[in-house]
Parts: structure tokens; C-alpha cells; sequence
């Protein structure tokens, strides 16, 4: 008897799930039929970006993709950004549909005005939602506390410290703490710690990990300060400083294809406090008041698919979150290691002190 | 000095107060927009208050105080060796028999046009302590053990400013006003029996006084915002300077607008006073070298005069030939600096600049930018120095302070108070995106150059000139036409051309008004210099120095057939 009736239960549930699972597909689908025929009609997508040439052609997949739907890209310096958007706010004029740009004091401060609005909304194709897709998982992505406003879609693990094996042996450093020995005192090189940028990410994920204590001593050993991410790559392959913290990985990739700075390699092994998780340029927001939001949600729902991160991966060299796309050698991470990530909101109040702590001791 | 009397309420007038009501607008709003805004005090939706936050903040890092230090110490280092050479490089080159005096001069404005960065770059590279080329050269010596020279220290910078465009810059402008010297004044002081030197101290300098004045005050004003060779050359010695630290502050997360611009509106402070001096200082006595007796004659150096030529070709070899070859070997070096890897050279920095997608239509932009930038600028200043030289209108002491005041704000501060009265201003913002409002800003961000070195020019001109043509029965017009206009020209074409090439480099100002369908060229330069691409960008920036040295030889073209040569 239960037996029977069970087997009636099954394809009757069967036939539900695959009628509920029909009918989701059928939503979405009319969902994202609907946006991208109202974004034809809007015309345009209005998108602020990060400076560089491989950025802006990234974005030519889009206009490939949707040639009714007109990019407007424009690349700014995050203080540029701020600073245009704060007036043209302030002057009732809502420009912008999306910002990509890497974490900054900027997403606070318009998320607390009501300047962002949720991106979440505008997900709409499965493959973006797809759990198994992103490192970590989908919610791991956002950067803000509430996992909503700001979307990472670049994790690229980068050292924290390069060594340029030619003038310092394995034998005589070969750990993060050993460069608080006194003989390093005027040998390593540093980019600017006490501004926003990659010596501070370095600096803010020490204090994390291994406490003020050792980023203070660390900070007091006669350290070279640049902002220059080429100088800096040039001083440690050609030795005129050994080791290096805050190198734009991509700068030594290319000295090295030269074949210069060929013994350059990250110190510290495989240890946590020798990577950290970086998000760079790729994190995408939603404007609040934006022009055209339904071409907006056809850009980011483009941008964060398997075509428009597999772009992403192959013109900017840089690894995506996704998992489903080319891995950048040597910077993609590793499933296995669980990564610092700094960039996260919580961890803002980390870099904040980094910045201080730098201030203080780098007079 | 006498002036022309603008009759009451004439079309003249008009004109005057048109034009003052435009550079006030112009001038003063984005002025007044940006020392408001050091009051403001920042909060969630950006501003929440006045108070005098920013101040404190721009004023309580300890390193202000040895970064003004620095500023003035190395301002003072600049401008106490560029302008006595430039002075005397000017005198040989306008006042003297020289030989190949026209293409030298053509040599220094090259210099000028070369951009900083990859210079620099290759001053390293001769001069770095530890690899530079130079220095290992030279140690090669039985008698130097180590470098000899170090580029990361103080006299590193000033050799770096001094020989990227700060003697460059002021051989260019002070040139055109010792062609319009009289030459029977030296030659009294040569025939009394007054040396070469005594005479340029005696009597050139002092009747050179005003554009002598103005080209200091342009140094100085110069040298309070440079910060690119600073940043580079100063930061690995922790050698901050005052747009150092403006720089800073921007680059704070998030930036540090107000206090920004309350360090920038302190350079503005600062320099009102210096200004007032320099007005004044001129405005007691004449200084019109070309009358009716105008005498252009040139001096000759006799035995000296290969001598002198020999000299001269070597500064300008060493201010523009070097770094000229320094930016033409960056961009065929696979990294500039590297000559002992396997294929050092290659032209792939050129096909990437010229595959680049939006290379086309910023060169076009940057053509239309600069182009329109230099018309607009030769004509508006040509007005202003005009009403201020030459009338009694009431407002022209206003219009001459007021046409100082853009050089002495940094170029992002500039933009910011651009951006505001742009979007602030009902008619400008339908504007807003446009080519004009760039054109606009760029030819407020060259107006204090411009109308100097006009002011210069017409200052020289004795007011009897153009009074004779009156009497002669000539109008203003024609008076203006057929006798100011010719003598004034090269001083016009030095503007056309200065405002060319400062409207081709801008990016301060530009990034922030631009639009992707406005960008030019040093937007693409940008992107390369973000991405550590300086090879590329040495690309465009010989690209701007073709597009500049063309319009300049057109000007110079021009100016020779005006009376260059006179």
C-alpha cells in the first residue's frame, strides 16, 4: 500500500520540481528578454573605470556583444572619480551607471550617503549566480558587510615580499620575520605604505597577522619609500635594493620575459603571511539614480559571465574569481589556502591603523 | 607712461568691460569656489559643515614645515642658476652676431617641449649612484672610487628641473623681449668702455625689468607646484616638497579634497603679494625700448663669436639634444634602461600606441584641443595685455591680478573649481561634456603665461608709435594693426605655441572634464603611465612633440616674416 502510493508520489513530485525548475528558467529568461530590450531602447551604458589601456579594452566585448547598446567608458584615478562624482552630486547630476575600480575609501563613504545602491538586484543570469562558479562561493565576492554594494570579481594572490635571489641566499633570509634582522636595515624597499595602495595592503595584513609589534620594527629598518610602482621594479632587479614589498607583480613578469631580475621570487614560502588575496581594479558597483539601469544590469550580468571574465582574464592579465575561466600563472589562488583577503569592509578599520602606524614611524 | 583715453561708453569700453566680466567670471568664480571649499568640512555626503578642519589637517603633518622648507630652498636654487644663464643666453642669442642664433633659439624650445618624465627617467639612468651609466663610467678614472654624482639628492632635482625645462622655458620667453631692445642703449654702455657682463647688468637687465620680473615670478610660482620630478627623484630620500604634499592629500582614501585645496589656496596667498610687488615695481617708470629711434642692431662678439656659438650649442645640446635622444631611445628599448638583454629594441611601443582603439580620436581631440586652446589664447590675451598696457580703464589693475591668479593654483585644484563652475552655472552645464568647456579650461590654465608675455612685448613699445599713426589719420584698428600687431607678433606666436603644447600635455585639469568622446592624447599617456608603460607613453609624447615643434615652426615661420629678425 505504501509501497504504491509512494510510486505515484515520486513522479508527481518529479514532475513538480522539474515544472518549478521549467518555470525559474522561464522567469529569468522573460526577466532578461525584458532588460535587454528596454536597454536597447535606453541606447547606452555610462561606466567608470580603472586607468589603463587593457581595462578599456575589456570593455570592447561588450560593445561586440551588444552593438545597440552604446559603452560609454572613461577610465579615472580613484581620486579623480571621487572627486568628479562628489560635484557633479552635488550639482543634480546623476551620470554614472556602474563604477569598476578596486576597493576604496570611496565605497564607505557612498554607501553611508546613499550614493551606491545594492548591485545584487541586477544579477540576473544563472551562470553570474552560480554558487559553484566564484572562488569561495558567490556571497564571498561582495565586499561589504551587507554583501550587497560592491561585487569582487578579481581575487589575485600577489607576495608580499619579493627577493631578488642574486645578492640575498635562501640560506641567509628565507622567512617574513627575518627581515627584522638589523643586516636588512637599508636594503629593502617599500611602495608609499602611508597612502592608500599596495605597501599599505602589506602593511594592513601584518598588523593582521602577525601584530603592530613586528610592523613597527619592521617599518623602523631604514626603509626606501617610492610611489613609483616601475622604479620599484627596476631597484630590485637590478639589486640596488634586494627586497622589495608592494612590487606590481606584472612589472617583474615583464622584466623578467627580458631576462632581467630572473632570480626574483616571493619570500616566505607558501606561509600566510607571505600572500595576500588582492581584488586590484575589479570590483564593479551600481550607481544609485543611474540613467540607464537596464543597461546597466546587461553590462554587469556581461561583465561577471564566463565571456566577460574570461576577457577579463585573457586582456588584463589578471586572475578572475571565477573559477570557470583561464587561470593568470602564478597568480590565480589556490583552492586550498584560505587567503587574507584586506580588501573586505570589516578589515578597513586594519588598514586604517597600518596607514597610521606608517605615518607615525616613516616620519 | 602715457596711454590711449578709451572715449566713455564707446564700443572700446564695451569691449573692456566684456572682457573683464569674462575673466573675473572665468577666474575669480572657480577662485572663490575653491578657497570656500578648504572651509568645508567633510562628511557622509561629502560636506557637513565650515570650520577649519582642513586647514589644521593640511597644516598638522610635521612634514609640512620641512616640505615648505624644501620648496623654497630648491625654488631658490632653480630660479639663482636658470635665470642668470637664460639671461645671458637670451642677450646672445637676440642681441649678438652669434652664429646660428635662430636655430639654437628653435633648440631651447624643443627643450621645452620634451615631456619631464621620460627625461628623467634617463637622467637616471646616466646618474642613478649605484647603475648609472655615467657613474660607472666614470669610476673607471684612476682618481673617483665611488659615484660621483647622485640624481636622488637635492642638486639631483635641481640638475633635473634646471635641464628638462626650467632654462628651456625662460630662454624661450625672455628671447622676443631682448630682440625688442634698443640697440643704440648697449652700445653707449660698450663705447664708454663697459664690458659684456657690466652692460647686460647695467642696462639690459634694468630696462629688461619687467619681463625679467614676470619670468621669475613664473619660475617661482613654477617651481611651488612641480611635484613629478619631486615624487620620483625626492621621495626615496623622503624629500617631500609643498605639491608634494598636496599630492598626498588627494591620494588619501578617501581624498583629502579640502585640506588640498587649502594648502593649494596658501601657494595663491603667498603669491598675490609677490604679484602686487611686481606690479608695482614696473608701473613706476617706462620701460618701452622700441620709440621712433628703435635701433635693432645686433652687437658683434668679434674673435668670440665661435667661441660663444661653441658654448651655446653645448647647453643646447645638453637641455635638448640629450633628453631628446633619452625619449627617442625609451621608445625603441624593450624597457628603456636595458641595453645588455637579449633584444633590447624594438618598435612594438609604437604599434601598440598607434593600434591603440581610441589612439585616432585622441590624436584628433588633442589636434582640435590644443589648436583651438592656442587661437583662443593668442586672441584673449592679446585683449587683456592690450586694455592693460595700453588704456586707463578702470579695471585693468583688476584684470591684470586676476590674470596671475590661474598659475598660482595646481592644476587639480584648478579643475575642481573648473568642475564646480561648469556644473554650477545653468548655461555651461548644457555644455557639460563638451570640447568647449576643455577649451575653455585649457585656456584658463595658460592665461597667466599668455598675457605676461604679452604684457612684456607691449610694454616695450613706446606709446608715441601708435599716437603717430593717429595723427597720422589712422584709426585704433589700423594703428593696432600696422604697427603694434607687427612688433608684437612673435611675443602672440610664443603664446599660440606655448598654449598649444600646455593644452596637448594637460591632464590635471583635463582628467577631470573630459568625457570618453573628448579625451585627447595625455589621457592615453596616462593610461600608459598607470600601467608602468612608460615606453608607450614616451610614444605619445613624441608624438606631441611633432604635433608642437610643427605648429611651432609655423609660428616661428610666421614671427621671421613679422620682424623676428628685425
Amino acid at each position: 500500500m505504501y509501497e504504491s502510493s509512494s510510486r505515484r508520489i515520486v513522479p508527481f513530485v518529479l514532475i513538480l520540481l522539474i515544472g518549478a525548475a521549467r518555470a525559474e528558467c522561464q522567469e529569468w529568461k522573460t526577466k532578461w528578454e525584458k532588460v535587454v530590450t528596454d536597454a536597447k531602447k535606453e541606447g547606452k551604458v555610462a561606466v567608470a573605470g580603472p586607468p589603463g589601456t587593457a581595462y578599456r579594452e575589456v570593455m570592447r566585448g561588450f560593445e561586440k556583444k551588444y552593438p545597440e547598446i552604446t559603452l560609454e567608458f572613461q577610465s579615472f584615478t580613484p581620486a579623480n572619480f571621487t572627486a568628479r562624482f562628489s560635484k557633479e552630486r552635488q550639482a543634480g547630476q546623476y551620470l554614472w551607471d556602474i563604477y569598476v575600480t578596486g576597493p576604496t575609501g570611496f565605497d564607505i563613504s557612498a554607501k553611508k550617503s546613499g550614493d551606491l545602491d545594492p548591485i545584487r538586484p541586477l544579477f540576473i543570469l544563472p551562470e553570474v549566480l552560480d554558487e559553484k562558479a566564484w572562488f569561495g562561493g558567490f556571497d564571498k565576492a561582495f565586499l561589504d558587510s551587507e554583501k550587497k554594494y560592491i561585487f569582487a570579481f578579481q581575487a589575485q594572490i600577489t607576495p608580499q615580499v619579493l627577493i631578488n635571489r642574486e645578492f640575498v641566499s635562501e640560506k641567509d633570509l628565507n622567512s617574513i620575520k627575518g627581515l627584522l634582522d638589523p643586516k636588512w636595515k637599508g636594503k629593502i624597499a617599500i611602495n608609499d605604505p602611508r597612502v592608500d595602495g599596495a605597501g599599505n595592503g602589506r602593511i594592513a595584513l601584518w598588523a593582521g597577522q602577525m601584530g603592530e609589534e613586528f610592523v613597527r620594527a619592521l617599518l623602523k629598518q631604514d626603509l626606501t619609500l617610492t610611489r613609483d610602482d616601475r622604479q620599484l621594479a627596476d631597484w630590485l632587479a637590478r639589486g640596488k635594493f634586494p627586497i622589495a614589498i608592494g612590487v606590481n607583480d606584472t612589472d617583474i613578469a615583464e622584466l623578467q620575459k627580458l631576462g632581467v631580475g630572473a632570480k626574483v621570487e616571493p619570500l616566505g614560502g607558501k606561509l600566510a603571511e607571505a600572500w595576500r588575496l588582492s581584488t586590484g581594479w575589479g570590483a564593479a558597483r551600481f550607481v544609485n539614480k543611474a540613467p540607464h539601469v537596464n543597461a546597466a544590469t546587461v553590462y554587469v550580468n556581461w561583465l561577471l559571465s564566463k565571456e566577460g571574465q574570461t576577457a577579463w582574464a585573457t586582456t588584463v592579465s589578471r586572475p578572475s574569481r571565477r573559477i570557470d575561466v583561464p587561470r593568470v600563472a602564478g597568480m590565480s589562488p589556490d583552492p586550498g589556502i584560505d587567503y587574507f583577503d584586506i580588501d573586505r569592509e570589516e578589515r578597513v578599520p586594519l588598514r586604517d591603523k597600518a596607514q597610521e602606524i606608517s605615518k607615525s614611524v616613516l616620519r | 607712461m602715457s596711454a590711449i583715453q578709451p572715449r566713455s561708453f564707446s564700443p572700446h569700453s564695451f569691449i573692456y568691460w566684456l572682457v573683464l566680466g569674462i575673466v573675473l567670471f572665468a577666474v575669480l568664480y572657480p577662485a572663490g569656489v575653491i578657497i570656500l571649499s578648504s572651509f568645508e568640512t567633510p562628511g557622509e555626503r561629502l560636506v557637513s559643515g565650515i570650520g577649519l578642519q582642513a586647514w589644521k589637517t593640511a597644516f598638522a603633518d610635521p612634514a609640512i614645515i620641512s616640505a615648505i622648507w624644501n620648496t623654497l630652498t630648491i625654488t631658490l636654487a632653480r630660479q639663482a642658476i636658470a635665470l642668470p644663464i637664460a639671461i645671458l643666453l637670451s642677450w646672445v642669442l637676440a642681441r649678438t652676431d652669434v652664429p646660428g642664433a635662430t636655430a639654437l633659439e628653435f633648440l631651447f624650445w624643443l627643450g621645452y617641449f620634451l615631456p619631464p618624465l621620460p627625461v628623467t627617467m634617463g637622467w637616471i639612468l646616466l646618474l642613478d649612484p649605484d647603475y648609472g651609466l655615467l657613474n660607472l663610467w666614470l669610476t673607471h678614472l684612476p682618481f673617483v672610487d665611488r659615484a660621483a654624482f647622485n640624481i636622488y639628492s637635492f642638486w639631483g632635482i635641481v640638475w633635473a628641473h634646471l635641464t628638462t625645462s626650467t632654462i628651456a622655458v625662460e630662454v624661450m620667453l625672455l628671447t622676443p623681449a631682448f630682440r625688442n631692445m634698443d640697440a643704440t642703449l648697449e652700445e653707449a654702455s660698450l663705447v664708454s668702455g663697459a664690458g659684456v657682463i657690466r652692460t647686460i647688468r647695467k642696462i639690459v637687465v634694468p630696462l629688461m625689468t619687467p619681463i625679467v620680473g614676470v619670468v621669475l615670478l613664473l619660475g617661482i610660482v613654477h617651481s611651488l607646484q612641480a611635484f613629478e620630478l619631486e615624487l620620483i627623484l625626492g621621495f626615496p630620500f623622503r624629500f617631500y616638497v609643498f605639491s608634494t604634499q598636496i599630492h598626498w592629500l588627494l591620494n588619501q582614501q578617501p581624498p583629502q579634497f579640502a585640506a588640498a585645496t587649502a594648502l593649494g589656496s596658501t601657494i595663491l596667498f603667498l603669491m598675490v603679494p609677490l604679484i602686487a610687488l611686481q606690479r608695482r615695481g614696473v608701473a613706476r617708470r617706462s620701460f618701452a625700448t622700441v620709440g621712433g629711434r628703435y635701433k635693432g642692431q645686433k652687437q658683434s662678439l668679434g674673435k668670440w663669436r665661435w667661441l660663444i656659438f661653441v658654448i651655446l650649442l653645448g647647453v643646447a645640446l645638453l637641455i635638448t639634444v640629450i633628453p631628446l635622444l633619452f625619449l627617442t631611445v625609451a621608445s625603441f628599448m624593450a624597457r628603456f634602461g636595458y641595453f645588455d638583454v637579449p633584444k633590447p629594441w624594438t618598435a612594438l611601443h609604437w604599434s601598440r600606441v598607434i593600434d591603440d582603439s581610441v589612439f585616432l580620436d585622441s590624436l584628433k581631440n588633442t589636434l582640435v584641443l590644443a589648436g583651438a586652446t592656442a587661437l583662443v589664447s593668442v586672441m584673449l590675451f592679446t585683449l587683456i595685455a592690450y586694455i592693460v598696457i595700453r588704456t586707463n580703464f578702470v579695471g585693468r589693475a583688476a584684470l591684470d591680478m586676476v590674470s596671475w591668479l590661474p598659475s598660482t593654483l595646481p592644476g587639480i585644484i584648478l579643475g575642481l573649481g573648473l568642475l564646480s563652475v561648469f556644473l554650477g552655472t545653468p548655461f555651461l552645464r548644457s555644455l557639460y561634456g563638451s570640447m568647449f568647456l576643455l577649451i575653455i579650461a585649457t585656456v584658463i590654465s595658460s592665461m597667466t603665461l599668455g598675457v605676461q608675455v604679452i604684457k612684456g612685448a607691449l610694454s616695450q613699445l613706446a606709446v608715441e608709435l601708435e599716437e603717430a599713426a593717429k595723427v597720422a589719420g589712422g584709426s585704433g584698428w589700423n594703428s593696432f594693426r600696422d604697427i603694434v600687431l607687427p612688433i608684437i607678433a612673435p611675443s602672440m606666436l610664443l603664446v599660440g605655441t606655448l598654449s598649444f603644447i600646455a593644452a596637448a600635455r594637460n591632464v590635471s585639469t583635463v582628467a577631470l572634464i573630459s568625457t570618453s568622446r573628448t579625451r585627447p592624447l595625455s589621457l592615453l599617456q596616462l593610461d600608459f603611465l598607470v600601467e608602468s608603460r612608460y615606453e608607450s607613453a614616451a610614444v605619445i609624447g613624441i608624438i606631441v612633440v611633432i604635433l608642437t615643434t610643427g605648429v611651432a615652426l609655423i609660428a616661428r615661420l610666421l614671427g621671421l616674416r613679422t620682424g623676428m629678425e628685425r
